[in-house]
C-alpha cells in the first residue's frame, strides 16, 4: 500500500477516536452518583449532591493506602502511597472526564450511569 | 439555606438567569425561615403580630387552604411541637413528656392564626414553621424567574424538592428517581415529568432513636407524636410546587387510605407515589403512564 | 550466533534501558495510564530490522524485566509485558508487508496493539471493565507516539543499512 494511503487511514483513525472520546466524555445530565470500586467490586456508592460537610474514605491495597476526599459535589483522590500517584494527579472527578484510576491498588472512582438514567432524585430531607 | 440547592438550566442566557433565581430562593429563605433572626416568620413568632410582606401573606393563605384540604394533616403551627422534640438545629432530640406534648398541642391549629389585610396575628403560644411548604414556594418562584428569562429547559433541586421547567433540551421528559427509603443510593422507581414539581416526604432521613424506638421528624398534630401512618415515604407530583411540597407532608401524616380518598376528590390537582412500611409501592392512576419501576406496584383508582 | 550481533544487541538493550529509565523519570503528562512516547520502542524496531526476530525479542524481554527493576515500577511490569509481547508478535508477523519507508506505519499499528494489550491487562488485573473508556485516548496516543518512534527507527535504519550489512551478517 502507498504511504499516502496509510497516512489517510491513520489520520482517519485518529479522527474517529477523537470523536469517540468526545462522545464518551460528553457531560451527562446533572446526576452526581459516584461509585468507588476496589478489585472490581463496589466499595461505596455516593450521591455527591447529597453530601454535606466533608469526609474521607481510606482504602488499603497492596501498595499502601489511598485516601479519598469527598465534599458536596466533589470527590478526589487526596493521597496515595502507591509509586506513581497518577490517581492523585488526576484531581477532582469531573462529570465530563475520565474515571480516577489507581492501578497499583486497583481502585476506580467513576460516575455511575446517572442513577439508572434519572436526571434528578427526590427524597426526604 | 441548610438544604442543598442545585439549579441546572439549558439555554443561552442560563448563567445570569440561574443567578437571579438563586438569589430569589435565598431571599425567600431569609424571609420565611424559622431560625433566621432576620426573617419575618422569626419576628412573627417572637412578637405574635406583624404587618407581613406579600410573599408571606400569599404563602400563609396557601398553607391554611391546604390545612383545610387535608383536615389539618398539613399544619404550619407545629413549631412548639417540633421544638420540644428537638428537631431544630442546635437542639437535642428527646422524647417529651406527656404534659409537654399536651401543652404544645393546645397551641397547634390554623384557628390560632388570624389574617386581617396584611396583618398577621398569632395566639399567645402559637408559633409558625413554614418548613413544609416554603421550599415549594421558593422553587415555584425560581421556575417562574427562569421562564421570564427565556429558559425553557431547567431542573431545580431544593433539598429533594424537584422542579422540572419545560422538558429536557432534546424535548424528552425529565426523569426523576424516587429515593428508596431503605437505601438512599437506590431508587423505588422513576417518574417522567415536564413542567412539574416532584416532592418527597419521609421519616427515614431525620430521626432519632430512644430506648429502641425510632422517632422521625414528621409530627402528627392530633397525637403530638411522629406520624405512624404505615408509610415510609410519599412523593407528590403536581404542577403547583407549593401544593406538592405541603401535600407530601400532609399525605404522609394521613396515611394511604385517607390520602387515597383525598386523591379521588382532587385527581386533577396532584398525583402521588407511596411506599408503605411493608415496602409496597402504590401510585395514583394519573401517574401510571409516567411511573416506571423494577418493583411491582399497585395503582390507586378513583 | 555472531559475537558482533550479540554485542550490538547488548548495546541497543543498554540504550533502550536508558531511554526507558529517563522516560519513566519524567512525570506523567496526563492522568491516564499508558500515554507516553515509548522511545525504547525505537531500539526494539531497529534491532528487529538490523538483527532479526530472535535478537529483538531478547532485547525487548531484557528491557522490560530490567526496566521494571531499575525504575521500581513493578506494578507496570505485568502491563508492559502483556502489551510488549502482543505488539512484538504483531510486529514480526506484519514486518514483511511493510517496506522500509513504512516502518513508521508498522510501528503505529504495533503501538496501538501495545496499548490495547496493556488496557486488557489492566481490565483483567483490576477486574474493572469501566477503564475501557480510556481506549479512544490510548488509540490516539498509540498512533501518534508509534508513528513518531517508528519514524526515528526508520530514519536511523535506512542510514545505517549499508554499514550494518557490511559489518554484521
Amino acid at each position: 500500500m502507498k504511504t499516502r494511503v496509510w497516512i489517510i487511514i491513520l489520520s482517519l483513525a485518529v479522527l474517529v477516536c477523537a470523536v469517540w472520546w468526545m462522545l464518551v466524555s460528553t457531560p451527562s445530565y446533572p446526576s452526581k452518583i459516584v461509585g468507588i470500586y476496589q478489585n472490581g467490586s463496589l466499595v461505596e456508592k455516593i450521591d455527591l449532591n447529597s453530601v454535606t460537610g466533608e469526609r474521607e474514605i481510606t482504602l488499603s491495597g497492596k501498595f499502601g493506602k489511598n485516601t479519598i476526599f469527598i465534599s458536596h459535589g466533589h470527590i478526589e483522590m487526596k493521597s496515595a502511597e502507591c509509586p506513581d500517584k497518577i490517581c492523585v494527579k488526576h484531581g477532582a472527578l469531573e462529570s465530563s472526564g475520565t474515571p480516577i484510576v489507581c492501578l497499583p491498588n486497583k481502585v476506580v472512582i467513576k460516575f455511575e450511569s446517572s442513577s439508572d438514567g434519572a436526571d434528578a432524585k427526590t427524597g426526604a430531607v | 439555606m441548610d438544604t442543598i440547592m442545585t439549579l441546572t438550566a439549558y439555554g443561552s442566557k442560563s448563567e445570569s438567569a440561574v443567578k437571579t433565581a438563586e438569589s430569589e430562593i435565598n431571599r425567600l429563605d431569609t424571609l420565611l425561615s424559622v431560625q433566621n433572626k432576620n426573617s419575618e416568620i422569626y419576628r412573627l413568632n417572637r412578637d405574635k403580630t406583624i404587618s407581613a410582606s406579600a410573599d408571606t401573606l400569599n404563602l400563609l393563605n396557601r398553607a391554611i387552604k391546604i390545612y383545610n384540604m387535608t383536615d389539618g394533616a398539613f399544619d404550619i403551627t407545629t413549631e412548639p411541637l417540633t421544638r420540644i422534640w428537638g428537631f431544630y438545629s442546635g437542639l437535642k432530640n428527646r422524647v417529651p413528656s406527656e404534659n409537654e406534648i399536651a401543652d404544645a398541642l393546645k397551641t397547634v391549629g390554623a384557628e390560632h392564626i388570624r389574617i386581617d389585610k396584611n396583618n398577621i396575628t398569632l395566639d399567645r403560644n402559637t408559633s409558625l414553621d413554614l418548613g413544609g411548604i416554603a421550599k415549594g414556594y421558593a422553587s415555584a418562584r425560581a421556575a417562574q424567574i427562569l421562564e421570564e428569562n427565556g429558559i425553557y429547559s431547567a431542573l431545580i433541586s431544593l433539598g429533594g424538592n424537584i422542579r422540572a421547567v419545560g422538558s429536557k433540551p432534546d424535548g424528552s421528559d425529565w426523569s426523576v428517581a424516587i429515593t428508596d427509603p431503605d437505601d438512599n443510593t437506590q431508587q423505588v422507581g422513576t417518574l417522567s415529568v415536564s413542567n412539574t414539581a416532584v416532592v418527597t416526604s419521609g421519616g427515614y432521613q431525620r430521626y432519632f432513636e430512644e430506648n429502641g424506638q425510632v422517632y422521625h421528624h414528621i409530627l402528627n398534630t392530633d397525637t403530638g407524636y411522629p406520624a405512624k401512618s404505615g408509610l415510609k415515604s410519599v412523593t407528590v407530583v403536581s404542577e403547583d410546587d407549593t401544593l406538592a411540597d405541603a401535600l407530601s407532608t400532609g399525605l404522609f401524616v394521613m396515611g394511604l387510605e385517607r390520602a387515597s380518598s383525598l386523591y379521588s376528590e382532587n385527581n386533577t390537582l396532584f398525583g402521588a407515589v407511596f411506599v408503605t412500611d411493608k415496602n409496597e409501592v402504590y401510585i395514583t392512576d394519573n401517574l401510571k403512564n409516567s411511573f416506571s419501576s423494577q418493583r411491582s406496584f399497585e395503582v390507586i383508582k378513583i | 550466533m555472531k559475537t558482533r550481533n550479540l554485542i550490538l544487541t547488548a548495546i541497543l538493550t543498554a540504550f533502550a534501558l536508558v531511554a526507558f529509565t529517563i522516560e519513566a523519570a519524567i512525570p506523567p503528562l496526563t492522568p491516564i495510564y499508558g500515554i507516553k512516547l515509548g522511545i525504547a520502542n525505537v531500539f526494539t524496531l531497529f534491532a528487529l530490522y538490523a538483527l532479526g526476530t530472535r535478537y529483538a525479542a531478547a532485547l525487548l524481554f531484557l528491557r522490560i524485566v530490567l526496566g521494571s527493576i531499575f525504575t521500581g515500577q513493578t506494578v507496570a511490569f505485568i502491563y508492559s509485558l502483556t502489551g510488549g509481547l502482543l505488539s512484538f508478535v504483531l510486529m514480526v508477523l506484519l514486518k514483511r508487508f511493510f517496506p522500509l519507508k513504512q516502518i513508521w506505519v508498522l510501528s503505529a499499528l504495533c503501538a496501538v496493539t501495545h496499548n490495547i494489550g496493556q488496557l486488557l491487562a489492566a481490565v483483567f488485573m483490576t477486574s474493572t471493565v469501566q477503564i475501557v473508556c480510556y481506549l479512544p485516548v490510548l488509540l490516539i496516543s498509540g498512533i501518534i507516539s508509534g508513528a513518531f518512534t517508528g519514524l526515528c527507527a526508520q530514519l536511523v535504519y535506512i542510514r545505517l543499512k549499508k554499514w550494518l550489512e557490511n559489518h554484521l551478517n
